[in-house]
């Protein structure tokens, strides 16, 4: 069977979202008024043709596929894939390759990791739950496409036990307290930096501090009580509301620590506070306005509906900014975590029109990615040898993207199968121990402070040396049963073959004459250098560590060069960047 | 032009025209940075070649991860309730009496200074640590960066090989609106080889040096056309991450290269060896190195954890201040002794100490400082400051100051907005300013 041909079978589960995506393409579903792809691209070349910018041309297909199989599932295609779109001539190819991703399980995981990772922003979780309940219910969510109002009013409101309401997780990571909880939900779903007014009035803005603290009034009375123990180790905790709890604005703005005072002072500073909850509450305010909240009424459900109602535009602007940020490495308003009461200048026109597209589909993120893959705009290639900034400002080249932590570990694990290595030992170990235990260290690199993640690769001397040296990475691309290696020896014994396949593994291309030159010359010194280029499943396949003993490291040695290769393709940045 | 060339004519007495500038090096291949290795008498001939006019600054904390009990090193009170079994020894500053655990340090105290009366805001190790590593409580919209990072940023050389912040045993924190070029170089343990440094053990160095060269030429044709920073950064980094590998300064993490004795001077533990390190690290030309000692956070078995802590702590610290006083580096290295925050006064009923925000010691020399002076007094139950309350922000003023950088140098964050590298409010110490 062709390689083509795997492509299409491949293809053919894909149904569900080949449906939504043909809505967008086909001028037929216009008659409600929704928008399609090139309306989209319309909106952008006027603002071009009005600041006379030329853009670059379109993307290759090997880009496009490496592009959107990051920005959409968050790992890379593997080369069998690659070789089957790269060969096939489908002149839809392209959007179905947009809706078989949207429909892979790979979305909710990954669309659940960044989500995740934004809302624990800056914080280390010290009691480390079980995080399977909230890892389905965020996985669960985004691959059914659940309204996005609907997912943010059930993490808002979210009560219960952990390990059966995974909605809990934003609560629980912030302890329920209201101030750290104010300022994510504001900053997440409203793109309202609320914390500068923390602890004073603004003094460049319009913001006062009562807006800050009204809002955190929502949360007074939220609590997390540990429930379930094993040993030490805590299973899982419960969120729930107390009927009574005022919120004051303490000296300073932040709630001090009783911690590390004598005891008298603690009780002083308890007593106080009581005292100021009874002179000073501050009452439930939303966006600076106050809110009628009825006696025996849920605060965090009038919040909740708040956040996501349609008379509040923020929440549909502020998603369609930080999706567009996430597919376009830039928002329409910058930055993603500030844009209340701010315009979009010369984007204005489409950002409205996208958030209003996205209310009216029922707050579709599916549809909305969908909506912005096929876009010429996101189809634009990175190249380009002159005017970076100029282009890149206004959308007319794609942008190189830094990789997540998350999602360069994937990349390197995907590219050289030693995610399929990992998961037999997870097996083993439980659930994703072995591939966090990795990504911790990994994360140690992209940065050093405790408890403060960095969120993207920016080319540092430790991420550098990491990438060159770490026996973790050096494991991965060696020529183990299972790994990369190995199997492109399995498939063809053809020296170019052999390095086509690799390039099309690493970068989801073919190489061109010179690279082929390149590698093929590297093999030839190696040669020379009396390093056999050979492959271990070039002699009888026996391939098994304890059986093989010093005849597998025999062939290990031959497959060396292989392996130099495979390693200099994953330190380019053509590799370690998304672009 | 190759390292190896560079470092040839430097061998033969550069001219200032013949200099290397950073592009360069940059403009070398990453192979080409490879494959020397040079003695230790060169580096020190090298490194001693140009003396400058007046000396660089540095800087070195000693952090006390935990929270140091101040009863049972700086500030003991024998014979109270409070006081526990910790007797006091007389140190080299007149009137003023330590921990005998710490016979060493008293010895070498009159070089110091010793301030007893610290009064922080943050009574949570986390928030504390943030607060003692940036001069800063936490705040929700901004990180402020670290020490080590202002004075990376301030005080240091960008054509040095080696970081020019170096935190050892611990990760220290961030460079925050400075900039990831001034983020801390972790040594994760003195005592063990530094990770990834090296090739992986099956690359030996001429197969490295050939992946290196296929590396090179497989980026140029990307980086044809691809032009944007994006690109050139990725370059740069990884020559910089090259160049680290087989910087000559590299030896100065080999702590093998020092005479037994002296070795064992500093003591053979993780922190005494991370003295030696970082007394190395200074003296090649590296300018903040933080090193950590771990375990002060004793809620139980307070005496018997310190006793052992001490123990560590009293041969690191000392024989630092020895050598750097030995090799002339004194007065242009300031040392910083310090912790999140102390312990409190009461003993509870585990043996242990709680933390405590409101009155605990910072030892600190070196540098333009005076000496042998004490600041703050407590009541004899070790529970009120009786004068001088200093808080981190005026320790910060005081630390700043004395490296030459001013406290209050603005920095725009990147929600634009100005910011000092001190809290506005802060004052140096005044015991501790010059014309004192």
């Amino acid at each position: 069977m062709s390689l083509a041909n795997r492509f299409f079978q491949f293809r053919m589960r894909t149904t569900l979202t080949v449906g939504l995506l043909l809505t967008l393409l086909s001028p037929a579903a216009n008659a409600d008024g929704s928008l399609f792809s090139a309306d989209i691209d319309r909106m952008i070349q006027s603002v071009w043709q009005s600041k006379e910018i030329e853009p670059v041309g379109v993307a290759s297909d090997s880009e496009f596929l490496r592009r959107v199989s990051f920005d959409l599932i968050g790992l890379p295609p593997s080369y069998q894939e690659a070789e089957a779109f790269l060969e096939s001539s489908h002149p839809d190819k392209r959007s179905q390759l947009v809706s078989e991703l949207l429909d892979s399980d790979d979305y909710g995981v990954h669309r659940s990791s960044v989500l995740m990772a934004e809302i624990i922003e800056g914080r280390v979780i010290k009691q480390r739950l079980p995080m399977e309940s909230f890892e389905k219910y965020f996985e669960t969510s985004f691959n059914g496409d659940k309204p996005y109002d609907q997912m943010v009013r059930e993490m808002v409101l979210a009560s219960g036990d952990t390990s059966e309401n995974g909605a809990t997780y934003m609560v629980v990571t912030h302890q329920a307290n209201p101030e750290d909880l104010t300022g994510t939900v504001s900053r997440l779903f409203n793109g309202t930096q609320l914390r500068c007014v923390q602890c004073h009035d603004d003094k460049f803005g319009d913001w006062k501090q009562t807006d800050f603290w009204g809002t955190a009034a929502f949360f007074a009375r939220t609590d997390v009580r540990p429930n379930e123990k094993m040993g030490n180790r805590l299973l899982s905790v419960v969120v729930s509301d107390r009927k009574k709890g005022e919120i004051v604005i303490p000296e300073g703005g932040v709630t001090p620590s009783l911690k590390g005072l004598p005891k008298e002072e603690r009780r002083k500073a308890r007593r106080e506070m009581l005292m100021a909850e009874r002179r000073g509450a501050i009452a439930p305010a939303f966006l600076g306005d106050p809110v009628t909240v009825k006696k025996n009424q849920n605060r965090r459900e009038v919040l909740a509906r708040l956040v996501t109602s349609p008379e509040n535009t923020l929440f549909a602007r502020s998603t369609v900014n930080r999706v567009w940020s996430e597919m376009f490495g830039k928002g329409l308003i910058e930055p993603v975590d500030d844009i209340h009461e701010k315009d979009a200048g010369e984007w204005e026109p489409l950002l409205q029109t996208l958030s209003e597209d996205f209310a009216r589909s029922g707050h579709s993120l599916k549809r909305l990615y969908g909506l912005l893959a096929m876009t010429e705009t996101y189809q634009r290639t990175s190249e380009s040898e002159d005017d970076i900034k100029g282009l890149e400002a206004s959308f007319a080249r794609s942008r190189m993207r830094p990789h997540s932590p998350e999602v360069l570990l994937n990349a390197i694990l995907r590219t050289s199968h030693a995610e399929k290595q990992m998961a037999k030992q997870e097996e083993k170990m439980g659930r994703k121990s072995l591939r966090n235990r990795v990504l911790e260290k990994f994360s140690f690199a992209f940065g050093n402070d405790e408890g403060n993640r960095v969120l993207s690769f920016e080319a540092t001397i430790p991420q550098a040396l990491m990438m060159m040296n770490d026996p973790i990475i050096e494991r991965a691309i060696a020529p183990a049963p299972g790994s990369l290696l190995m199997d492109i020896a399995q498939e063809t014994k053809e020296p170019q073959e052999r390095i086509r396949l690799l390039y099309l593994a690493a970068l989801s291309r073919e190489p061109n004459e010179h690279e082929m030159n390149d590698a093929m010359e590297y093999l030839s010194e190696s040669l020379a250098a009396d390093r056999q280029p050979v492959l271990v499943a070039d002699i009888g396949g026996n391939t098994d560590r304890r059986k093989g003993g010093r005849s597998f490291r025999n062939l290990r040695k031959q497959a060396e060069p292989y392996q130099d290769v495979l390693w200099a393709l994953m330190n380019t940045s053509e590799f370690l960047y998304n672009h | 032009m190759t390292i190896r060339t560079l470092l040839n004519c430097e061998e033969t007495q550069m001219t200032q025209a013949d200099q290397p500038t950073r592009r360069s090096f940059l403009q070398s291949s990453l192979a080409g940075m490879l494959g020397f290795t040079l003695s230790e008498d060169f580096l020190r001939h090298a490194i001693a070649a140009p003396a400058p006019q007046s000396k660089p600054k540095n800087c070195i904390l000693l952090w006390m991860d935990g929270g140091p009990s101040q009863l049972e090193t700086f500030d003991p009170k024998p014979g109270t309730r409070n006081g526990g079994p910790t007797q006091a020894i007389q140190s080299s500053i007149p009137g003023v009496q330590i921990s005998e655990h710490l016979p060493q340090m008293a010895e070498a105290l009159q070089h110091l200074n010793l301030i007893r009366s610290m009064v922080s805001s943050e009574g949570s190790h986390q928030r504390a640590k943030y607060l003692g590593h940036t001069g800063y409580n936490p705040q929700p919209t901004i990180q402020h960066p670290s020490l080590g990072a202002m004075v990376s940023e301030e005080l240091g050389n960008p054509d040095f090989s080696l970081p020019q912040f170096v935190s050892i045993n611990g990760p220290s924190f961030g460079p925050g609106y400075l900039g990831q070029e001034h983020a801390p170089f972790v040594v994760n343990n003195a005592t063990k080889k530094i990770e990834n440094v090296q090739p992986p053990k099956s690359v030996d160095q001429s197969r490295f040096r050939s992946r290196l060269a296929l590396l090179d030429r497989m980026e140029r044709r990307f980086a044809g056309n691809h032009s944007g920073s994006k690109v050139e950064d990725h370059h740069e980094t990884y020559g910089q991450a090259v160049r680290f590998m087989n910087a000559p300064e590299m030896v100065t993490f080999d702590l093998e290269k020092e005479p037994k004795s002296v070795r064992e001077a500093y003591g053979e533990t993780d922190f005494g060896q991370g003295c030696l390190m970082a007394r190395r690290l200074i003296e090649t030309g590296v300018r903040f190195v933080e090193v950590t000692l771990r375990g002060w956070d004793t809620h139980e078995d307070n005496f018997g954890r310190t006793t052992q802590l001490c123990r560590t702590l009293d041969p690191g610290f000392a024989t630092l201040v020895k050598e750097l006083r030995e090799r002339d580096l004194w007065d242009s290295t300031l040392v910083v002794w310090m912790g999140e925050f102390g312990r409190k006064p009461e003993i509870d009923s585990r043996d242990g100490r709680g933390h405590w925000t409101r009155g605990w010691n910072v030892v600190l020399g070196g540098g333009d400082l005076p000496a042998g002076r004490e600041i703050g007094r407590m009541s004899p139950d070790g529970a009120k400051v009786l004068d001088s309350p200093v808080s981190i922000a005026d320790l910060y003023h005081t630390l700043l100051t004395g490296l030459g950088i001013n406290p209050f140098t603005e920095y725009m964050t990147s929600l634009r907005r100005p910011i000092t590298y001190v809290e506005e409010k802060a004052k140096g110490i005044p015991q501790l300013t010059k014309s004192v």
